[in-house]
């Protein structure tokens, strides 16, 4: 067994005993029904008492051969509307960064939980689309509503 | 000694030591007490550190004894390994004889773990190595003193005639120092050669260790309840941890603890300490699985099938919370052992019987998360269960013949498919509504949870998985058992994905969408939970697919839907199922749209009619009327929803004028927000299939409906819409936007539509538009959209609209004059003329006139090049590395000459703001954007390097950060860049390290 596929296979067993609530974390299905470690379907919950609270996000996890030593690819799925998420859906955050926060021994429940705090706690240094940093930046009260009417669509069940 | 000046004095006796430890522990003034802790400290870390930490000990003051043992372990982590092997040793001998003496003395536990700790510590840190730290220990509390090392018996059973000498607690105590060596040694790197040595000593210290281990679990302490049993549990815990990741090829060493599994095991069937007990071998069962023998297994089988299995049982009936540890016990057990439970299934210890017992846990009564507490942990065993079935399975060639095991994994997995739906039953609302927050949130994961499980296990049962869900809904439906019916129903849900893609499975749902299932549920009559309902809906969310395509099955679901949208609680799920019903089933529902219509309108006089389902139903209208033929028939309903929207208009007027404007506004962007969706829905989906052997030739765009006069005054009337709201609220950036959303909604038509506007009524709006205008951002970007619409090979050019988008654009850059004063607009300006770069490159170098409007933009993109806004300077980079390389496909001299003008124009200029920008004015984040237009130069000017050396040793360069950065620095990094000729990756790293060498994050260049 491969260094990534015995690290992935831990990563689903400790998810699957200890996760934070709300979150959800599954490796995708090959089309012969069993599962491909390498791409899992997550979603991410707003947080409680922020302008994302009761919305839950689609996100894609995409693990590289060399993971862990390269970071995953987090994506969400339609992209969405936020100051740190590039227009193809990529989440631009330090340490799913090889160059700068990365480390083997971060934990896709800390990625999720990082994405989480993200989506509240925006990061004006590293804009990843004009749409939300511009709304964000000169009209926080339209961001705020656009961001309502996101999470209107992305209810949680 | 020296004083740290604070006010606590420093102390010059023992017994002013003394009095500062007892005050560290009295009750008093926080700041004084940090004074004292800071003064102790010093003490700590001062040679006289050694001599006081004795004194210490043999106070009467229990916290200054511990304030003793303490110090001696921080001098030992300090100072240890420089100690000469004298003192060294006679350190060693006064620790052993205060354990010794305290023990005798009738010591508490708090000093004498202390002291063991710091035992441990001398062990890891001592300058000589303490080779047998047990034994020497035991002899000496046989002794009743501190024996010399060298005096210690040589023979190899030596231990075994002391222990029985030992008292109960020098038993402890040795328990307690040898657990500590354990988990010490378990943080020590076993790769680097000074620490070879110490795992040496542990390998040898193992079988005194397992000795005093064994010695003690069998000694009789009623009197004690099972102390020293305990503690000689959680010995042999630390000892294991501590071998796991060490002793991979010393398998005699692991040996030693592994026989004492034997010793150890009974204790789980006594009443103390089982729960001890239960935890130990559970954490190994769960984190060191091969530490176990098959021998082991077979006796953890037994003792779980006579002991932990009936207690388990017992406790799950009376839902105590006791049986967690059982629970655990069992479940741990089963994934340890997953191979046999799978394979070997008439194995009746070890297979069936867990099979069995985890299969009951599900059984038992309780509701997940509230008084069911370890359903939640069972699905961890399930899962791993699941997986291994499914892994062999299809890991299987085609050609290998089924194991035997197949068959009876079937059962147990239709059996744990029927028991996990049963367990996802809401509670009747008189246990739900005693439930708090958090019983609720667990009782959501555990469905989460399962619903996960569903899936795997749907993988190995497949239909007939689903035909068990099946039958239970219509059973529960016959039945009127709405809280059954709505698990049966959240489970079917949780398997849409799957059953979708499998024709077999799908041909199942006909019994459940031919049933009176949706009519029943529309019945808002009967008392069926909201709940139920609402999962309902879900199933038509998610089964939208299959209702597409049986047709036959809309009404009664819309229907039941449209009734859905006047109930709080379902109106927002509702909405959106109809949406997405609309949208998909489009062509079968043309002639329900009067039905709908009428159902909308009493949808909108309810309570529950708010914008955003407002919106959703509107546009999943407009999705019927888009599949309605010919084009001419689709004006009469068209024209309905735009009568609803002009109505919220008219109310928005009227609201103004009673001075309500934030209503107003709210029924403004409302208004306007219907047009969108309308827009949306009347866009030609995707899959409509071309038809290739069509007879009539298409007709050409100006012939269409939409360019005569009917159709044209549709459009009027849209953009009228549009225009009145526009006007209404003026300063309002939510209009702004939708109306963008307006325009834009036709743009990727290929045929004419009600909302394919001709490209100069866009370009109006653009011109209507002011940096005043809130949210300019949003027509620039959707200018952009436009301008790379009309770039496209199969579209016509549109140059004198994108020359009328140019002139007006090139005012908004003239107004602000410098990026900062609006960094967003400024970018979005700059994109704009990015985008007229390639087939518009002739508009953006004004080749139909003097060119004299080109200045303004190149300046405005070298301050937004050089400026400190982040968005912008993408952009100009961007546009500059645009500018500088050949236009592409250009063919018209005047093009190819302008464009070379330009550069030699501008590119000192240029290559001034990108040297200033690389030598450190940039964020590390932007050298890779600023790297594109220094690559372009390099590969395409040839001046660059005169360029760019002028720029380093001009007077407007900002002073570099690092002073130490000279002329040779810069030399060569202008000849490494332009020596790479625009080579992508090295130049980045070039260029990274150059600007790290100007901040001065790296020494030198």
């Amino acid at each position: 067994m491969s260094l990534t596929t015995a690290r992935l296979q831990e990563e689903r067993k400790q998810w699957r005993r200890d996760h934070p609530f709300g979150f959800v974390a599954r490796p995708m299905k090959t089309p012969q029904g069993a599962l491909d470690l390498k791409k899992w379907d997550c979603a991410i919950p707003g947080k409680d008492r922020t302008i994302w609270e009761g919305g839950l996000f689609k996100l894609e996890v995409l693990f590289p051969d060399e993971y862990p030593t390269k970071p995953p690819k987090c994506k969400f799925v339609p992209p969405l509307f936020h100051p740190n998420v590039y227009p193809s859906g990529t989440v631009c955050l330090s340490i799913l960064n090889e160059e700068e926060g990365w480390k083997p021994a971060i934990t896709i429940k800390e990625i999720l939980l990082g994405i989480q705090m993200l989506l509240d706690e925006v990061n004006m240094d590293s804009p990843a689309q004009a749409d939300a940093y511009n709304l964000f930046k000169k009209d926080k009260n339209g961001y705020e509503k656009k961001v309502r009417q996101i999470v209107k669509d992305n209810a949680a069940p | 000694m020296a004083s740290n000046g604070s006010a606590v004095p420093a102390p010059t006796s023992v017994q002013e030591v003394e009095q500062l430890v007892k005050s560290l522990y009295a009750p008093g003034n926080p700041a004084t007490i940090a004074q004292v802790d800071d003064q102790l400290k010093l003490l700590q870390h001062s040679p006289e550190g050694w001599q006081l930490a004795d004194a210490l000990l043999g106070s009467n003051d229990v916290n200054v004894r511990f304030f003793g043992a303490l110090t001696f372990q921080v001098k030992l982590n300090n100072d240890g390994a420089k100690l000469d092997a004298e003192t060294a040793r006679t350190v060693g001998m006064r620790l052993v004889y205060w354990t010794v003496q305290r023990d005798r003395a009738g010591e508490g536990m708090l000093v004498r773990k202390k002291l063991c700790a710091s035992l441990a510590t001398y062990f890891l840190r001592s300058s000589v190595k303490w080779t047998r730290p047990l034994l020497h220990l035991a002899v000496s509390f046989q002794q009743g003193d501190a024996v010399p090392e060298e005096q210690l018996p040589a023979s190899h059973d030596a231990i075994d005639h002391i222990l029985p000498a030992l008292t109960d607690s020098q038993l402890a105590t040795l328990l307690w120092l040898s657990g500590s060596l354990a988990t010490e040694a378990a943080k020590t790197d076993s790769t680097t050669p000074e620490n070879v040595e110490l795992h040496t000593l542990m390998e040898q210290m193992v079988e005194t260790a397992s000795k005093t281990i064994r010695h003690s679990s069998k000694r009789p302490d009623e009197a004690q309840g099972g102390r020293l049993r305990a503690e000689s549990l959680a010995c042999f815990l630390n000892w294991v941890n501590y071998a796991q990741p060490m002793w991979h090829a010393q398998q005699e060493s692991l040996d030693h603890l592994r026989n004492l599994v034997e010793d150890l095991a009974p204790m789980l069937t006594e009443d103390s300490p089982t729960n001890e007990a239960m935890d130990v071998f559970r954490d190994i069962l769960e984190s060191f699985t091969t530490f176990f023998k098959p021998q082991h297994m077979q006796m953890l089988a037994n003792i779980i099938n006579q002991f932990a299995a009936p207690k388990m049982l017992q406790l799950l009936q009376d839902k105590e919370p006791e049986v967690i540890p059982f629970a655990q016990l069992i479940i741990a057990y089963g994934i340890a052992n997953i191979q046999q439970v799978v394979e070997e299934p008439e194995n009746e210890y070890g297979s069936r019987n867990i099979v069995r017992l985890l299969l009951a846990i599900f059984e038992a009564p309780g509701y997940p998360g509230d008084d069911d507490e370890v359903s939640i942990h069972n699905i961890e065993f399930w899962n791993t269960y699941i997986e291994y079935v499914n892994d062999a399975m299809y890991s299987r060639t085609t050609d290998q013949p089924s194991p035997a095991w197949l068959e009876h994994d079937k059962a147990v997995c239709m059996q744990l498919s029927r028991l996990l739906q049963n367990k996802l039953v809401t509670p009747p609302p008189d246990v739900a509504q005693d439930w708090t927050d958090a019983e609720a949130d667990a009782f959501k994961e555990f469905r989460v949870d399962a619903s996960d499980l569903m899936l795997s296990i749907y993988v190995r049962l497949g239909t007939e998985m689903l035909q068990q869900f099946i039958t239970l809904a219509l059973n529960s439906l016959a039945a009127k058992d709405w809280q059954n019916l709505e698990a049966t129903l959240f489970s079917i849900n949780t398997l849409s994905d799957n059953v979708l893609e499998d024709a077999a499975a799908e041909q199942l749902l006909i019994q459940i969408f031919s049933s009176s299932l949706f009519r029943d549920i529309a019945d808002f009559n009967q008392p069926i939970p909201t709940q139920t309902r609402r999962t309902a809906i879900d199933t038509l969310g998610t089964y939208g697919q299959y209702i597409e395509r049986h047709a036959e099955f809309l009404p009664d679901t819309l229907r039941f839907l449209f009734a859905s949208l006047e109930t709080f609680g379902l109106f927002m799920s509702a909405a959106k199922s109809i949406e997405a019903l609309c949208s998909t089933c489009r062509n079968s529902l043309t002639g329900e749209l009067d039905g709908f219509l009428a159902q909308y309108n009493r949808f909108a006089q309810g309570e529950t009619s708010e914008p955003y389902t407002n919106e959703k139903v509107i546009g999943a209208i407009a999705c019927i009327v888009q599949a309605v033929t010919p084009e001419n028939a689709k004006v009469p309903p068209l024209a309905a929803l735009l009568d609803i929207v002009d109505g919220n208009v008219a109310r928005a007027e009227q609201l103004i004028k009673r001075g309500q404007m934030e209503d107003a506004e709210a029924y403004g962007v409302s208004a306007i927000e219907c047009l969108v969706r309308i827009g949306k829905g009347m866009q030609v989906p995707d899959d409509v299939p071309i038809d290739l052997y069509e007879d009539e030739a298409p007709k050409k765009n100006e012939q269409s409906f939409w360019r005569q006069q009917e159709g044209q005054a549709i459009q009027h009337r849209i953009l009228g819409i549009c225009q009145r709201v526009l006007l209404l609220l003026p300063g309002s950036g939510e209009v702004v936007d939708g109306v963008c959303n307006v325009l834009k909604a036709g743009f990727t038509e290929t045929e004419p539509g009600p909302f394919v506007f001709p490209p100069g009524m866009t370009v109006s709006f653009h011109e209507q538009c002011s940096i005043a205008t809130p949210h300019l951002e949003s027509v620039l970007s959707m200018i952009c959209t436009l301008l790379v619409q009309y770039s496209r090979r199969d579209q016509p050019r549109i140059d004198a609209e994108v020359a009328r988008i140019y002139k007006h654009t090139v005012t908004f850059i003239q107004a602000l004059g410098e990026p900062s004063q609006d960094p967003g607009i400024a970018q979005s300006c700059v994109d704009v003329f990015n985008r007229m770069s390639t087939r518009y490159i002739n508009v953006l170098l004004d080749t139909a006139s003097t060119g004299a409007s080109v200045q303004p933009i190149l300046d405005f993109a070298l301050k937004a090049l050089d400026g400190p806004d982040l968005m912008p300077k993408r952009s100009a980079a961007d546009f500059w590395a645009r500018m500088v390389r050949p236009p592409e496909n250009a063919t018209d001299e005047t093009v190819l000459s302008r464009a070379d003008q330009v550069i030699a124009a501008y590119g000192p200029a240029l290559s001034q703001a990108l040297i200033n920008q690389i030598t450190g004015r940039a964020q590390r984040s932007e050298l890779d954007q600023l790297c594109e237009p220094l690559k372009a130069l390099t590969t395409n000017r040839a001046q660059t390097k005169q360029w760019l050396e002028a720029a380093l040793f001009s007077e407007a360069l900002p002073p570099i950060a690092n002073g130490s950065v000279g002329e040779g620095d810069k030399r060569r990094f202008v000849q490494q860049v332009v020596g790479l000729r625009g080579e992508s990756r090295r130049t980045r790293d070039v260029v990274k390290n150059f600007y790290a060498a100007c901040r001065g994050t790296v020494v030198s260049f």
